[in-house]
């Protein structure tokens, strides 16, 4: 090309550039940045249609835009959402449910028992959604008044309080017919939920606004992004940056790239879901399994034969737990722990003394067992072609077996492929899948009861004892005897073994802390996002963003400085401490009195209500150097009003239970008070760990409890009731 | 004696074979192709002068070389244009140059751009050297040219491409792209050997009258004598990039005296009976330019060698007046 | 070029789309796994509402029946309903193709443009040093693990240099700004997954374009206009490139089939929303009429682009029969 070409096509290129730059300088409106929660993820929704949806990803969705009568708190249990409070008839077959009133749904409409009533019924007539197994039991609802519904179950449900079904908005869904309710596409969901719906680019993101008007006080951030990502390492990649906040479901694999930076929180935990190696359990003699596998001293056998540490450590790089039983130890109420004498480790002579005794024997001497007819065996074992994890398990699998004689077949296909080797006529001998399961333990027995055979049971495993077992127990509302229950569902499935449990789940999630605070794990040392609650996503904060270490005395009346307090039964509190100079609200001008109370805010509080002197050494938490209330953290801890956990951490953001409140007060009184023979609250036994301080603190005055006499001492304190609290230390 | 347009000495052209990376490393000698190993001749204004030989012998590449067509690596001597060393001219002596100096090629389609109209074919030298003051006059030159080169009338083909001509109408479109700089000196390789034998003597006589009319020369170069016997002033016969026989065309045609000059005139045909020659009967194949036989180039296929001829080069010695020969026999 | 030509060309392109779409309805009815239970995720469904569900999509009829409801659907521009979405199949397929479009538009000129110079150079000065660098490259380049060469790329310019994004096609808080504001983000967000793809294309067209170019130049007309006096420029320009673009032409619309599936890749590094990785979830899910719809759109692309390429011979090369 000639140079004056050349020179050409230079200037429009600097042209080009010059007004695309100069495109991105001008100035949109002049507002502040909105900042939002921003989530990586490789799971997509599939559908914003709760009757559809299958995919946890559009569950989690739901979680966020809709709220259920009952939610769970940070420990998994029930807690009052839309519902505020809720009865149980004597004879336990009639809930009365009392709504809260004033929620508007996003569009402005008002939230109503209708809606309740409609949702339920659609539900139940329709058997649509995943949902529809949670509602099992329930004959009829019924809307008594404009903030009361009442449901009648035809036996006692024991899950009624687990029930996470969205409830959805009447006057929005009433017009959509029942039989076009699956085409549905739900484009533009109104729900009551802490976050209104944004937008869902397939594949992209979908971007959830926070809902100002939320009953609990709106969520600290402007909203929630989930950026859908192709690729796992492009994802890490992604969180070192610092383009995503966060980033779900890391493989071991990413580790390494993001563990030199400290800003990074790793956090590895074990799911609600296990990983099982299924056998053809089918007895109908129309099943193109194999009949040895209905022996269950050969599936037995095979759980010996198998060494699940090494899988783990080999397939699954490391990420994972030897499974036992149905029910994860994520749950430790509901899972149960096989005895000694039951549990069945790596023992590859007791697998071959079982297959001895089943029948199956070398006969021709070529190393391998033919069956109890004499037949050669060959065990045809499917394999998910995504999963390159379970793959290389099942080859292992494969190996550990032939060790013990038992040839198998590996055959890789893709899980359309595999769905129709199971449903159409059970031509399968073994595969590898998993399962995810919810708070109650039901949805994971259900799989397994002969009523599911042809849609979730996929070994088709029938046990009638099993099935009535499983009936039962969601009928059992003592907790106590319902556990019994379910511990001796899965001792009897343990001993059938239509899923040998190969390991329960774990993930890594990982957070920028240098960019957000405020997301603390569940139950402990659970998950942080896919929790089965949404608490992490209202707590979630912008870093540094907390009320700033000193309080400036405010004389103005704090009724008028803090629109949220107006007509709040803490209000008097409240304003006490704000005028000490004790407590600040946020810098958005609301105090947020029903919103929880953290660690690190409470610990400022007595510190500075008490004025603790403060500590020359810093405290020797992992978590606390460079938190704002660091100072008060090191006073506290100095004074022994606090200690921090066995792991090192301090967990300085993360919610105070009232039992953990109490504690705290009473030993900053440094009180010990009498330890009453019958306890004064129902929920506070004598074995409760903080019997002791709770009693003290009764005695003291600081503490009421409910009307109902229960004190829910695990129950999440609010910002109001802690301020409550503190208000009537003496010398206040 | 006219005056003397160009003038050679010593001319070399030498190709280099491409030798892998290793060898060329490892210092190994380059093979070299020595297509023009020093040959020396001269031509005059409104002369035609044949360069006659096999296929390989040099004589096209002494044709480019000549133009300055060739990688200027490769060529080493002394190339005179009127006077002024080819070799070492500056870009805008050189460009005068291209204006004076043309060429013809044997392969009529080929040398013409298939995708340019005759017209585009005709007038790009004018705007390369802009020598056209308007539209207007270049349709002129160009009607003009292809008139000269025997193209009437000349609107039919203006818009025509090379593949709508037939052989002969090809070569009058670049005989008439080479006269519309109006050069004084013309390379013709092989210029009717692709075409069809009643084409032919058209063509020829078209070169002859623009070198009556224009006092046009002509570096004739072919492999037919009897064309050298029809057109020529003076003739050299090369073999293997040496010239074996030069001087006036009918000395050299009718009384030649080198072993292969006497073989190639035996083949022509003549409608004269057989005068009494010493019949000449090559042997052995054509030869290969990269490995030149040692001694006489010609030795291995020559009737009667000697066995000095083995040994040692004959240079061109002078047998009568302009007319040299380079053989031992001699 | 006459009407002709013209028409006989669109006729024939219009032939090969049909006799595409024969094949591609009946290709993707041979494939194992019965849609309906694709279809209907629940698993709990009464046998009723899959029956309803199959009237709805037409799977209850006999096959040419189908196929006879496919066709006319076609004509109104009714590409059928996506069994995963749930939604037009058109619809889909249109949100994606814009980006797929600007990935595919800007790789390919950046590989054309990149590979023609890199051609040009190589067969200019062949047998030097510059050639046997630039044919280095062009080689190492087409070899290279596509997939790889995207990781590594993000993990150069996003993560350690930080000059570009590490994938998306937008910044997530600008999805709300303004056409004008998203544009230029779009744009910076093109750059790594342009250049990925262009790299791995470039390749193929440095060596036609490099091999049709020494054939070019040894062609006597190209002494003829240096002979004539012409700069190497105009020889370049004149003589040589329009020649020996013909071959590159017919690897262009070649490619362009490809490469609108085969950014798949580079899709699936960057995350970029394209039609590659429709077509995976697609045919993970054995999502008929959407596999379809896509195959259809890609058939269109290539034959489309070969029928350009064929009216753009007869403007390069006059020796073109009628």
């Amino acid at each position: 090309m000639t140079r004056a070409l050349w020179k050409q096509a230079m200037v429009w290129l600097l042209a080009l550039a010059l007004i695309g730059g100069g495109l991105g300088l001008v100035p949109g409106q002049a507002v502040a940045e909105p900042r939002y929660l921003t989530i990586g993820t490789t799971e997509d929704l599939d559908s914003l249609n709760p009757f559809v949806a299958y995919e946890r990803a559009s569950f989690e969705a739901f979680l966020l835009i809709y709220d259920s009568l009952v939610s769970f708190d940070r420990n998994l249990e029930p807690q009052a959402s839309l519902a505020q409070s809720w009865e149980r008839s004597a004879d336990d077959l009639t809930w009365t449910f009392h709504l809260r009133s004033g929620v508007k749904w996003h569009d402005g409409q008002p939230f109503t028992s209708r809606d309740v009533k409609f949702t339920y019924n659609l539900i139940l007539e329709t058997g649509l959604g995943l949902n529809a197994e949670f509602l099992r039991g329930i004959e009829s609802v019924e809307a008594k008044d404009e903030l009361t519904v009442v449901i009648k179950t035809s036996e006692p449900k024991a899950n009624m309080l687990l029930n996470p079904t969205p409830i959805l908005p009447e006057h929005l869904w009433k017009d959509v017919p029942s039989t076009e309710l699956e085409m549905y596409a739900n484009d533009n969901p109104v729900g009551t939920g802490p976050f209104k719906f944004g937008e869902w680019k397939k594949s992209e993101r979908l971007r959830l606004d926070a809902n100002q008007e939320y009953f609990r006080g709106p969520p600290r951030m402007d909203g929630v992004f989930f950026l859908i990502y192709a690729n796992r390492d492009t994802m890490a990649q992604s969180l070192l940056v610092g383009e995503i906040d966060v980033a779900l479901n890391l493989f071991p694999s990413q580790l390494k790239g993001l563990q030199g930076d400290p800003g990074i929180w790793l956090h590895g935990f074990e799911e609600n879901g296990f990983t099982e190696l299924a056998f053809n359990c089918w007895t109908d003699p129309s099943s193109k399994g194999n009949p040895v596998l209905l022996d269950k001293r050969v599936r037995q056998a095979l759980e010996w034969a198998i060494d699940k540490q090494e899988i783990i450590a080999l397939a699954l790089e490391g990420e994972g737990n030897p499974g036992t039983t149905l029910i994860p130890p994520t749950d430790p109420f509901w899972h149960y722990q096989p005895t000694p004498g039951e549990l069945r480790s790596y023992d590859p002579a007791k697998a071959n003394a079982l297959l001895d005794a089943a029948g199956c024997k070398d006969i021709n001497g070529d190393k391998m067992r033919e069956d109890p007819s004499g037949n050669p065996l060959k065990l045809r074992f499917l394999l998910r072609s995504e999963n390159t994890q379970e793959v290389k398990a099942g080859q292992m699998i494969k190996s550990y077996l032939q060790k013990v004689g038992l040839d198998t077949e590996l055959e890789t296909v893709d899980d359309g492929a595999l769905n129709d080797r199971i449903f159409q006529g059970a031509d399968f001998d073994m595969f590898i899948w998993g399962w995810g399961g919810d708070v109650d333990p039901s949805t994971l027995l259900n799989i397994l009861t002969s009523g599911q055979i042809g849609t979730n049971n996929d070994c088709y495993y029938g046990n009638p004892i099993f099935d009535a077992l499983v009936v039962k127990q969601a009928t059992l509302i003592d907790p106590s005897s319902r556990q019994d229950a379910v511990w001796e569902a899965q001792r009897i499935l343990y001993e059938d073994l239509p899923y040998c449990i190969l390991c329960y789940d774990t993930s890594i999630q990982a957070v920028r802390k240098d960019k957000v605070e405020g997301i603390v794990p569940v139950i402990g040392d659970g998950a942080l996002f896919y929790a089965n609650t949404a608490e992490n996503y209202l707590s979630a904060a912008p870093a540094g963003s907390t009320p700033s270490p000193t309080p400036t005395p405010s004389s103005t009346p704090t009724a008028l400085v803090f629109p949220d307090l107006a007509g709040h039964w803490a209000a008097p509190a409240v304003t006490k401490l704000v005028s000490l100079g004790l407590v600040k609200g946020f810098p958005d001008g609301s105090f947020r009195p029903d919103a929880p109370i953290t660690r690190a805010e409470l610990v400022t509080m007595l510190v500075r209500a008490k004025t603790l002197p403060a500590s020359p050494i810093a405290a020797a938490f992992s978590d606390a150097n460079g938190h704002w209330a660091a100072a008060s953290i090191a006073a506290a801890v100095q004074a022994g009003v606090v200690t921090g956990y066995p792991d090192g951490t301090f967990q300085p953001d993360r919610p105070v239970t009232r039992a953990e409140e109490a504690a705290m007060i009473v030993r900053l009184e440094g009180a010990a008070g009498g330890t009453p023979e019958v306890p004064s609250f129902a929920d506070v036994p004598l074995e409760y760990w903080g019997f002791g301080s709770i009693e003290t603190a009764k005695t003291m005055g600081l503490i009421t409890g409910y009307p109902d006499g229960t004190f829910h001492p695990d129950q999440t304190s609010t910002r109001g009731e802690a301020c409550s609290m503190v208000s009537r230390l003496p010398g206040l | 004696m006219a005056p003397e347009i160009l003038r050679v000495e010593e001319l070399k052209v030498h190709f280099p074979l491409r030798s892998s990376f290793l060898q060329g490393k490892s210092g190994a000698v380059k093979k070299v192709v020595r297509a023009v190993d020093g040959i020396s001749f001269s031509i005059g204004e409104g002369e035609v002068f044949a360069l006659v030989g096999e296929s390989g012998c040099g004589k096209t590449t002494t044709g480019k070389a000549v133009l300055d067509l060739l990688e200027p690596d490769c060529v080493s001597g002394k190339i005179e244009f009127f006077g002024q060393d080819l070799l070492r001219m500056k870009a805008t002596e050189m460009k005068q140059f291209r204006r004076r100096a043309q060429m013809i090629f044997q392969d009529p389609y080929q040398s013409l751009n298939p995708r340019e109209t005759v017209y585009d074919i005709v007038s790009e030298p004018l705007a390369i050297h802009r020598l056209a003051k308007s539209e207007a006059d270049r349709r002129e030159r160009v009607a003009a040219s292809l008139e000269n080169a025997g193209l009437k009338p000349t609107e039919d083909y203006l818009d025509r491409y090379p593949h709508e001509l037939s052989g002969g109408q090809r070569q009058r479109v670049a005989i008439a792209a080479a006269l519309i700089l109006e050069p004084l000196f013309l390379v013709a390789d092989e210029p009717v050997s692709m075409l069809d034998v009643s084409v032919r003597a058209d063509i020829l006589k078209l070169m002859v009258s623009l070198r009556d009319r224009y006092r046009i020369s002509y570096l004739f170069i072919t492999h037919d004598l009897a064309l050298a016997w029809v057109l020529a002033d003076h003739a050299a016969i090369m073999y293997l990039g040496k010239i074996v026989e030069v001087g006036p065309a009918e000395a050299v045609i009718q009384k030649p005296r080198h072993p292969y000059s006497q073989a190639l005139v035996e083949v022509m045909p003549r409608s004269e009976p057989r005068a009494a020659r010493p019949r000449v009967i090559l042997r052995g194949e054509a030869p290969n330019p990269v490995q030149i036989p040692s001694g006489c180039r010609f030795h291995p296929r020559c009737p009667i060698p000697l066995p000095r001829c083995k040994e040692d080069e004959p240079a061109l010695e002078e047998l009568e007046s302009g007319h040299r020969a380079a053989c031992w026999r001699l | 070029m006459t009407r002709r030509y013209f028409f006989s060309k669109l006729f024939q392109a219009l032939l090969t789309i049909l006799i595409i779409l024969v094949m591609n309805y009946f290709l993707f009815r041979v494939m194992p796994g019965d849609p309906v239970s694709m279809l209907v995720r629940n698993p709990r469904m009464s046998p009723e509402a899959t029956q309803k569900v199959a009237e709805m999509f037409g799977l209850d009829k006999p096959w040419y029946q189908q196929f006879g409801i496919y066709l006319i659907n076609l004509t109104s521009g009714n590409l059928g309903t996506s069994f995963i979405y749930k939604k037009p199949v058109g619809g889909i397929i249109m949100e994606r193709f814009l980006a797929t479009m600007l990935l595919t538009v800007a790789a390919e000129a950046l590989a054309i443009l990149g590979g023609a110079l890199l051609g040009i150079i190589a067969a200019w000065k062949r047998g030097k040093r510059v050639d046997v660098a630039a044919l280095g490259f062009a080689l190492v380049t087409y070899a290279m693990p596509t997939f790889w060469l995207g990781i590594l790329m993000v993990a150069l310019f996003a993560v350690t240099l930080r000059w570009f994004p590490t994938s998306g096609m937008l910044t997530p808080t600008l999805s709300m700004a303004g056409f004008w504001q998203r544009l230029p983000d779009t744009l910076w967000h093109l750059v790594l997954p342009g250049v990925t793809l262009a790299l791995v294309l470039l390749g193929e067209y440095a060596l036609i374009m490099r091999n049709a170019l020494i054939d070019v130049l040894t062609e006597d007309y190209i002494t003829t206009a240096r002979a004539k006096g012409a700069s190497e420029g105009r020889v370049l320009r004149r003589h040589a490139l329009p020649n020996a673009m013909i071959p590159m032409v017919t690897l262009i619309a070649l490619n362009l089939g490809f490469t609108i599936t085969g950014a798949l890749q580079v899709e699936t590094v960057f995350s970029w929303p394209g039609l590659g990785r429709l077509m995976y979830d697609a045919l993970a899910g054995r999502d008929y009429p959407l596999l379809q719809g896509i195959f259809l759109i890609t058939a269109i692309a290539v034959v489309g682009a070969n029928f350009l390429s064929d009216l753009t011979y007869r403007f390069l090369d006059p020796r073109v029969k009628e």
